[in-house]
């Protein structure tokens, strides 16, 4: 039986780790295929942007672009609010979460030398938004937006994640979000495919700098 | 779809990441109003928006939302703009964050990069349009991106290109089809007098004095 959902990407956790970790804790199956360094290239023209990674919908409906991956598979699956004043509160978290998880990006894809100072200078900023957010939520509804599990967290969960792999100290001055990090690794699911080999022996980016 | 919300959009006296919301407006003869922030009301204003950033959108006097293309999206939503379905706001979706890609390369050159910066980037620019041009260059009319109609990434395209062509006006000569796309799209009439106002005129692109 043909899977509905097909995920492409190369070798790496890189832009694709988010959509995976949701997937995963959802329960939704899906086809993974990979390409490597050296059978991309011509690959390439087969996909809208010459990008990965892609989603496929039903064998042939193609989508680019990792945030709208991850917005299309939350509307699909109640994590992106029910109406559409939800939708936009769900979604500025996840532009916001979004935008800390590229500058990361950029500083281990653009120029690591000279940018990783000034974005560990600015982290503590960067971190007190998400700190003070969570730390406003009830004890038992620690999430971003709408006081319920939605995309936002399961981004804020993939930033943490690279965070702390830069830099295990990174969340050792915002307590809430520790405590939120270890809380949604414990969730049962995605526990378990973070234990798998195969998350575990993928390298995290392209780059020497954040394996 | 006639919306019968009230909206307040809160920005700087530049086009930045405010001007497509409000093309956006004009365009859909929205009713809104703009909240002009200078440096000397930013440091009151500030505390009170949800990231400490620029622009807000203040739906019905209560619910303020934060990130300019989240803003954008939501607008989108509401007025029609999104497709008819999940999988037709993601590929309008996708096509937007392709843009992002772009400004964001823009921005981050005339931010941190301008004087080594600017000719690269101006070479790089055509690349970086191609899948706009052949999208636009496989159809007949040239006056919408996707869908045969006007859709949300319609405004966003355009005012990026706004900006690139007030970095160099001949940036989309090698381009035809997305320059009859600009010109046909800066034709619109609301489009065309909103940009023409003194105070949008003055208004610079970015916080620089480079644009």
């Amino acid at each position: 039986m043909s899977q509905k959902y097909e995920l492409t990407y190369l070798p790496a956790k890189g832009k694709a780790n988010l959509i995976r970790l949701m997937l995963a804790d959802q329960g939704i199956p899906y086809k993974y295929t990979e390409y490597d360094r050296a059978n991309w290239p011509a690959a390439k023209p087969n996909y809208p942007f010459k990008q990965l990674p892609v989603l496929t919908v039903d064998g042939s409906i193609q989508i680019a672009q990792s945030h709208s991956i991850a917005r299309y598979l939350a509307r699909e699956h109640g994590l992106m609010g029910s109406n559409s004043i939800e939708q936009a509160q769900v979604d500025m978290w996840l532009d916001q979460t979004l935008d800390l998880r590229n500058r990361l990006l950029n500083v281990v894809h653009i120029d690591f030398e000279k940018l990783l100072q000034p974005f560990l200078n600015s982290l503590p900023d960067m971190l007190e938004i998400f700190e003070t957010r969570l730390a406003a939520q009830p004890a038992s509804a620690k999430h971003l937006a709408l006081g319920k599990l939605t995309i936002a967290d399961y981004a804020l969960f993939d930033v943490l994640y690279y965070l702390q792999l830069l830099r295990p100290e990174s969340l050792d001055n915002t307590p809430v979000l520790k405590a939120f990090y270890t809380e949604f690794a414990a969730r049962p699911k995605l526990r378990a495919y973070m234990e798998t080999d195969e998350f575990k022996c993928l390298r995290a980016t392209g780059s020497p700098h954040l394996q | 779809a006639m919306s019968s919300n009230t909206y307040e959009l809160t920005y700087f006296p530049v086009k930045g990441l405010g001007n497509m919301i409000r093309l956006i407006l004009e365009d859909q003869s929205i009713e809104y109003k703009f909240n002009l922030i200078t440096k000397d009301t930013w440091a009151e204003v500030k505390p009170t928006t949800p990231f400490g950033q620029l622009p807000v959108l203040t739906i019905n006097g209560e619910t303020k939302i934060s990130q300019s293309h989240t803003i954008a999206r939501y607008l989108g939503r509401e007025h029609g703009l999104m497709g008819s379905n999940n999988i037709e706001q993601a590929q309008i979706e996708m096509w937007i964050d392709q843009t992002i890609d772009i400004r964001m390369k823009f921005l981050r050159m005339i931010y941190e990069n301008y004087e080594t910066g600017k000719q690269p980037f101006l070479e790089s620019v055509p690349a970086l349009l191609e899948p706009f041009e052949k999208q636009l260059a496989s159809q007949e009319d040239k006056t919408h991106l996707l869908l045969g109609k006007i859709t949300l990434v319609d405004y966003i395209f355009f005012d990026l290109l706004l900006a690139l062509v007030a970095l160099s006006p001949n940036c989309t000569d090698s381009l035809p089809s997305v320059k009859a796309f600009y010109e046909a799209f800066g034709g619109r009439e609301k489009i065309a007098a909103f940009l023409n106002r003194d105070d949008i005129k003055e208004a610079k692109f970015t916080g620089t004095d480079h644009l």
